[in-house]
């Protein structure tokens, strides 16, 4: 079976969610990495989350990224494809559930390892649970 | 000024191939832009991610194969052109390339909108084939609407095998680059038609080589190559 990347809306929805996930993990690391030796630093590149699908997912997702941006501050022309208006919706649902699991703390911003989290990764505020 | 500084567009290419202590030479007419359309059509780009490393593989010996046997039909050598010239014909034919900034001569700083190409054209009257280093493609600042018609077909592409373990197909933006070309030329250097410069966005644009403009304008649409320092060794 012939897949078209241009109209797997769910396979690209997963592509952007990984390459979300990815790009976080890699902004920790680079963070870390100037105090990091050689070998810790390549253990940590290893532990990057996996890109499972075909290649030719990222490429798409990262042009749906490229036209979201360019969306998100207006100077994208509208003249969109189907697909392309497809595949923004792909990357709309794969931003929030990025964004369901790395809520942003409400005192510095910083984007946060899991939605669990008891205080904030950079700042240390304690966050509270409804209920406590 | 001799005539070799030029390419000229009008004129049939030699090529000239050497085979032991002989040169043979083939005259290839200028091949038009349907003819690169369907070589850029054949070609084979594909993409597979074997753990967690990407192999890519790229083939266009099928293609160039088709486009030499075209482009010397009618011609003395048609019919008889041995594998290894018909290979060798299709190197010089797809020669077009943006040199590196350390190889390239272009010292003076290079407009944003303006790429240099390196190839080899053909041959002169002794039978030697010359690199051509002087060629320079000079654009219009490409719009928004235009890099994203680029980037909507260079990331068009079909799985076949299934989602994870499938091969990724590109199916490559050489057509939407060649229009994308005609629209943005501004002028060239380099380049005669009938020994007089090609000049006018319409003239280059009805003559230039289609090769040429894909590999002229893929740079310009391709993101630059950032100056790096590397640290030294310890």
């Amino acid at each position: 079976m012939t897949i078209d990347v241009t109209r797997d809306a769910e396979g690209l929805r997963q592509a952007v969610g990984q390459l979300l996930e990815r790009g976080f993990v890699e902004s920790r690391v680079s963070r870390s990495l100037d105090d990091a030796d050689e070998g810790s630093g390549e253990r940590m590149f290893g532990s990057l989350p996996p890109l499972t699908l075909s290649p030719g997912y990222y490429k798409r997702a990262e042009f749906l990224l490229w036209l979201e941006e360019q969306k998100k501050v207006g100077v994208a022309t509208t003249d969109w494809t189907l697909s392309e208006a497809d595949g923004l919706v792909a990357v709309a649902q794969a931003r929030r559930e990025f964004e369901r699991n790395h809520p942003p703390c409400g005192v510095c911003g910083a984007l946060q390892d899991s939605p669990f989290a008891v205080s904030c990764c950079k700042c240390g505020t304690k966050f509270v649970r409804r209920g406590e | 000024m001799s005539t070799l500084q030029f390419i000229d567009l009008a004129l049939p290419r030699k090529i000239a191939i050497r085979q032991g202590s002989a040169i043979v030479s083939y005259f290839v007419n200028p091949i038009a832009e349907a003819q690169w359309l369907k070589y850029f059509d054949g070609i084979v780009s594909t993409a597979k991610r074997e753990g967690n490393k990407v192999e890519n593989h790229w083939d266009a010996t099928a293609a160039g194969i088709e486009l030499v046997g075209e482009s010397l039909k009618g011609g003395a050598n048609a019919g008889s052109t041995p594998l290894a010239h018909q290979l060798a014909i299709a190197n010089v034919l797809t020669s077009a390339y943006v040199p590196e900034a350390a190889e390239s001569a272009f010292q003076e700083p290079m407009m944003a909108e303006a790429v240099r190409l390196w190839c080899v054209w053909g041959a002169g009257d002794g039978d030697l084939m010359r690199r051509f280093k002087n060629l320079v493609h000079f654009f219009e600042a490409p719009t928004a609407e235009q890099y994203q018609r680029y980037r909507r077909d260079d990331s068009r592409a079909q799985i076949v095998g299934g989602s994870r373990k499938g091969m990724t197909i590109y199916r490559g933006a050489q057509r939407t680059l060649a229009t994308l070309y005609d629209e943005l030329i501004a002028s060239v250097a380099g380049y005669a038609l009938n020994g007089v410069a090609l000049v006018g966005r319409e003239q280059i644009a009805r003559h230039m080589d289609t090769y040429h403009k894909v590999a002229a304008i893929a740079a310009l649409f391709s993101a630059g190559t950032p100056a790096i320092e590397e640290d030294e060794e310890e």
